[in-house]
């Protein structure tokens, strides 16, 4: 499904990847938080990857951070992410790497004129 | 009734014959570790790689003191040909005793770091570092003109790159380096007994998987579920080639520590020969992303690369330090690692594995079969 979801996502243009519910939506503590739908790329162990980001609505977004930790030793990437803005509330995340296998969680700090919003959203690498 | 038959044929002379005892989970890991070999590419940062001119000065001068100011070294006293590209002391014996054991050279191609620290985004700056360091071969860029220039080997430097007169040291120096990595490029290792048992699992060939040693399956059993090895020695090359503490103590003498991949980011950042740079033969600075992305943290205090396992048979002493004498003794250091000397704020990945002697000699079995070429 989520392969399904990405190559779709290759083939829309960014404005109609917009919150329809073929992305894999990140989940935020925060009851008032726009909806946010990732697409992930091919993962691969050991290897860059890219995840494309949209986030719902009209808020302004000032800046998105992504990172991801594997929950069960708290271990992180080694690498910082590149976010990309592509416009429209959608954002291009390159320089993923998972580097061993196991549950990653993804998380995703979006920075509006709220504040800052925690997103979460764990997928397993094998 | 197919045991009675195994049976049989033993009584009869026939080669042992095991059951694949493997999983369906198990055998989906086990396909994870191949093919081998993989399709060689060359390196594009590097304008000579898969070059026959240039792999034959590289193999040349692999083996030639010239590269070392005094001319008592070559990279292959480090790293010998006949000893699985390493010698088997502890720690390397430059122009003094070095602070760390002295890796293969093997299966570098493709990689993403180089060295226990992964002061090298790419192979010719990781055969550049030894040629200048002080405590290694000591040559300037300077001295390395004169020698090559006056040595045999200039007509074949000259015919790849040149007049050598007309080159800046500086640009001599990383062609010199940039040949050895063409030379390394395409040092790979065989296919291995695993590999035959690897790829019969994947063409479904259970008579042939089956003669892979029982011990060996159990030993690769252990290495997926119980020891969790495959969380770091992952892929065809059993190496995520990221950074780790293992719990090796990373005190070089009483005064001074080895900083791991902690000292080796530094070098790596400030250093000009790396793929994000202008030594670079890549326009498009492809594999840049990652010395231009990676993190510089206290938590790399002490971690050094993941050593691929294929050929560590043939490599012993083991670690960054070269600590451990054999495979045995690595399994020994894993299954009562000392949690005391991991770092504070390190990975709480490894745990003692309780493993029992039986389960040890089918695990070092298993890794020994990663060495072994059928015949």
């Amino acid at each position: 499904m989520k392969r399904l979801a990405f190559v779709l996502g290759a083939l829309w243009p960014m404005s109609a990847l917009a919150c329809d519910g073929t992305g894999l939506p990140l989940t935020s503590l925060d009851q008032n938080a726009p909806r946010v739908e990732m697409f992930l790329d091919d993962m691969q162990l050991a290897q860059p990857f890219s995840v494309k980001i949209v986030v719902c609505g009209d808020r302004i977004i000032q800046k998105l951070m992504v990172d991801a930790i594997m929950p069960a030793h708290q271990h992180g990437m080694n690498y910082t992410p590149t976010v990309i803005n592509l416009g429209e509330g959608a954002f291009r995340v390159d320089g993923m790497l998972f580097h061993m296998p196991g549950v990653w969680e993804i998380q995703m700090d979006l920075y509006d004129q709220t504040g800052v919003t925690r997103y979460t959203q764990t997928t397993e690498l094998q | 009734m197919i045991r009675g038959f195994i049976c049989a044929m033993l009584f009869w002379g026939a080669p042992v014959m095991a059951d694949v005892i493997l999983s369906p989970v198990e055998i989906s890991q086990t396909l994870s570790l191949g093919p081998w070999p993989p399709e060689p590419e060359p390196d594009k940062s590097n304008r000579v790689s898969g070059s026959r001119a240039a792999i034959a000065l590289g193999e040349d001068l692999f083996t030639d003191p010239i590269l070392s100011k005094d001319a008592s070294l070559a990279c292959s006293s480090c790293h010998d040909p006949a000893q699985g590209f390493t010698v088997p002391v502890s720690r390397a014996v430059g122009r003094e005793i070095l602070d760390r054991n002295s890796p293969s050279v093997v299966n570098l191609g493709g990689l993403r770091w180089f060295g226990w620290g992964g002061k090298s985004d790419n192979l010719w700056a990781a055969s550049l570092h030894p040629i200048v360091a002080e405590q290694e071969m000591a040559h300037s860029a300077q001295s390395l003109q004169t020698a090559l220039s006056a040595s045999r080997h200039a007509v074949a430097y000259e015919a790849i790159f040149g007049p050598i007169d007309q080159q800046s040291p500086e640009a001599v120096l990383v062609n010199t380096a940039k040949t050895l990595a063409a030379y390394q490029e395409v040092l790979v290792t065989l296919p291995t007994t695993f590999d035959t048992f690897r790829d019969a699992l994947e063409q479904r060939d259970h008579v042939a998987a089956g003669r892979y040693s029982e011990s060996a399956q159990r030993g690769l059993q252990i290495f997926l579920g119980k020891g969790n090895c495959i969380m770091c020695h992952s892929g065809p090359r059993f190496s995520n080639n990221e950074f780790h503490d293992a719990g090796v103590p990373y005190f070089i003498d009483e005064t001074s520590v080895d900083t791991g991949r902690f000292g080796g980011l530094n070098i790596l950042l400030a250093s000009p020969y790396t793929l994000a740079g202008a030594w670079s033969d890549d326009e498009t600075k492809h594999g840049a992303w990652a010395v231009q992305n990676v993190r510089q943290t206290h938590a790399n205090f002490g971690t050094f690369r993941t050593p691929s396992l294929r050929g560590a048979a043939d490599t012993a002493p083991y670690m960054h330090d070269g600590s451990l004498p054999d495979l045995t003794a690595v399994v020994r250091h894993y299954n009562e690692i000392n949690l005391e000397r991991m770092h504070a704020d390190g990975e709480a990945i490894l745990q003692p594995l309780n493993l029992s002697e039986a389960e040890i000699s089918d695990l070092v079995a298993f890794l020994e079969t990663l060495s072994e070429v059928p015949n």
